[in-house]
């Protein structure tokens, strides 16, 4: 069971790079989309938010699949890790967007008016003022996400990054252990995604202090 | 792109298939993982820690391990205790689980979001605790709790998509087959697309009335 | 602490002995005695946090008291004897409780809300409550509400209503928890003049209230709390006007003064 479980665990850094990366697409691509989606401006404010209800309506497999098999094998040449990252950063970016949305209504809109009446740019305002108070609104529900993900990394296996659920399969199919393996590689996601659980309940009620309600 | 639309043809009653299998496989999960999630909420709520804990456990694990490796487990695992499911039976058994899991949390978050004062008033008039929870508890605490187990009940329709690996012949192992087949790989995967499309955003609408009524 | 009341325990329709109760390092109820007789009205008054509610509470078992003893129309319950579920249930069907928040039940109509306890209680079918209900609800003026919502309701109709609920299992004692802290000033008197009747019809009322004028005029005897202990007691006219302790006296000119 030892030699099983070390070779399973060669995955584990495969899906923490596939996790991480998705993660930093969607935080940093979610920003631009949920400010689209929350504009002015009628037809980005429909095109943003399309692109958001297709990306979520659709399972993720598919995407991967269609990065992947549909795109990847005709004109460019993807590798599964590139095609990974890419699908779970979409999907990402995506709910990111969401979630910045919900944490932006529920910031006090009196401190946008009071940075203002201060006489602060507008873009001074939302970077000195709204953004870091919405960073710690949604700190939460991106942790929440955060595991989520982890655990849909698992679907990367499907198009052979050589992750932890690629590595079980494997293991199950030389050794015809499934049993084993598979709870083996059951309780690894459950122990990984602790840390992060931890994490966000500690960090959420350090922020929630700061944050006016 | 009238190529498409003939292959488009030919391809939409396979794909159908799939799609009702895909179907078939949520309405199954729903069924039994919906009434397993309730009991489990109530087991997470229990005085007793035997059945505290064990609820617990079982929460945890439907949980915390990934969709794809309880579906795996249930079909390449449990084979070698000699329990033997087809594709279809372990994609019921794993979503279920996966699916009495989440919902008890929905359940509970609702059950306890009831506010404290209705239980003292039912308490006060000396209504039993099962009383209580029956008559008031449960019917507030349930339909705050619908708008999430109705997202919910799209992404497990969303899920059933995993069990590709299973070798379920649901709706998108049927258009990666005919990928393989034709290496045509978009054109069927959009079309499968459309079709996860037109079930997920009507859906999701429905969703959206739900919870604008539920809060008037 | 003030003298008790004149007739001996045993005659007295609640009884209450040597009451203890903390939340953590927080002593709420540091040692309450207390006699209501049949057909009294008593009002407890006193700053926040003096442990009024609480007292209240720990009558019929809300919250449950660390030491102590509670007698209440002779169901008899020994706090420090980890009390069944049962004994419990016979002491709460005996008092009648009316909340701050009057807590109706939002999802039932104002029929369904005064009928459900007489049919899983008191086993009545559903056309003797629904006939009870009604009784109750005329009484208390509410009777055209009966087929409406709770949210249908101003806040004074639904603590009238909420009232008329607690009168429906015939309770021996009514406990009123702060019954208009929650309502505006009009709105107030409504749910008051009710249980005023109330207490004109010979009911016993034990009244937890900032309302002055209720405690001097309707009750009987008035409670003074201060940080868990009762530092007043006597009839209610003597009381407001000559409390015996500093302590009570800055209490009423507070409350006086505003």
């Amino acid at each position: 069971m030892g030699e099983i479980a070390t070779q399973v665990l060669l995955g584990l850094p495969w899906t923490l790079a596939v996790t991480a990366l998705a993660l930093l697409i969607g935080v940093a691509l979610g920003m631009p989309l949920m400010l689209a989606r929350s504009s002015r401006w009628l037809w980005l404010k429909l095109l943003s938010g399309s692109i958001i209800t297709l990306v979520r309506s659709i399972p993720p497999i598919v995407w991967l699949f269609v990065i992947f098999f549909g795109i990847g094998s005709g004109y460019f040449r993807i590798s599964p890790f590139t095609a990974a990252v890419i699908g779970l950063g979409l999907i990402s970016s995506a709910y990111m967007a969401e979630i910045y949305r919900g944490a932006l209504l529920s910031i006090h809109s009196g401190q946008a008016e009071g940075a203002a009446a201060l006489g602060l740019h507008p873009v001074r305002v939302w970077i000195d003022v709204i953004m870091p108070q919405l960073f710690r609104v949604a700190l939460p529900a991106m942790a929440t996400f955060a595991i989520g993900l982890l655990k849909d990394s698992a679907i990367a296996s499907t198009i052979g990054v050589p992750e932890l659920t690629f590595q079980a399969n494997a293991q199950s199919m030389a050794t015809y252990r499934g049993m084993e393996v598979f709870s083996f590689v059951a309780a690894v996601y459950i122990v990984i995604s602790l840390p992060v659980a931890w994490l966000s309940r500690d960090l959420d009620s350090r922020m929630r202090a700061k944050v006016s309600r | 792109m009238s190529v498409f639309f003939e292959q488009a043809g030919t391809w939409l009653p396979q794909l159908w298939g799939g799609l009702m299998l895909s179907l078939g496989v949520t309405a199954a999960s729903l069924l039994i993982g919906l009434p397993l999630g309730f009991f489990l909420s109530l087991g997470v709520m229990a005085r007793e820690r035997v059945l505290r804990y064990a609820a617990l456990a079982v929460v945890e694990i439907g949980r915390g391990a990934p969709s794809l490796v309880l579906l795996q487990f249930a079909y390449f695992g449990l084979p070698s205790t000699g329990l033997v499911l087809s594709s279809f039976g372990a994609s019921i058994v794993a979503l279920s689980l996966s699916t009495a899991a989440y919902t008890s949390e929905i359940i509970r978050a609702g059950l306890q979001s009831v506010p404290a004062g209705q239980r003292e008033a039912a308490l006060a008039t000396g209504m039993t605790r099962l009383d209580t929870m029956r008559f008031v508890i449960m019917p507030q605490g349930l339909r705050i709790a619908i708008p999430a187990l109705l997202g919910f009940a799209i992404l497990i329709f969303q899920t059933t998509s995993l069990c590709f690996a299973i070798a379920l012949p649901e709706l998108t192992s049927r258009a990666y087959e005919i990928g393989t087949n034709t290496f045509r790989y978009l054109p069927a995967l959009t079309l499968a697309g459309l079709l996860y499309l037109m079930v997920c955003i009507p859906a999701t609408m429905l969703v959206s009335w739900v919870e604008a009524r539920a809060t008037h | 602490m003030g003298t008790l009341n004149d007739s001996t325990p045993k005659s007295s329709l609640v009884h209450v002995e040597k009451l203890k109760k903390s939340f953590g390092t927080l002593t709420v109820l540091d040692g309450i005695d207390l006699d209501v007789a049949q057909g009294e009205v008593l009002a407890i008054i006193g700053p926040s946090g003096s442990g009024k509610s609480t007292l209240l509470r720990c009558i019929n078992f809300l919250e449950t008291p660390d030491e102590g003893r509670i007698r209440l129309a002779g169901v008899e319950i020994d706090a420090g004897r980890h009390p069944g579920q049962r004994q419990i249930l016979e002491l709460r069907r005996l008092a009648g409780m009316v909340f701050q928040s009057f807590n109706l039940f939002p999802h039932m109509t104002v029929l369904e809300n005064v009928s459900l306890a007489q049919k899983r209680v008191l086993t009545r079918s559903q056309s003797e409550a629904d006939g009870r209900s009604m009784e109750l609800l005329e009484r208390v003026g509410l009777a055209a509400k009966a087929k409406e919502y709770p949210h249908r309701c101003s806040g004074g109709q639904q603590q009238r209503i909420a009232i008329a609920r607690a009168l429906a299992l015939n309770p021996k004692v009514m406990l009123f928890d702060e019954p208009t802290s929650a309502l505006d000033p009009e709105l107030g008197l409504e749910v008051l003049s009710v249980m005023r009747e109330l207490a004109q019809d010979g009911m016993t009322m034990i009244v937890v209230t900032h309302e002055m004028h209720f405690a001097e005029s309707v009750s009987d005897h008035v409670m003074i709390m201060a940080d868990g202990r009762i530092i007043e007691y006597g009839p209610s006219a003597e009381i407001m006007r000559n409390p015996q302790s500093a302590r009570a006296q800055r209490f009423l000119n507070a409350v006086r003064d505003r």
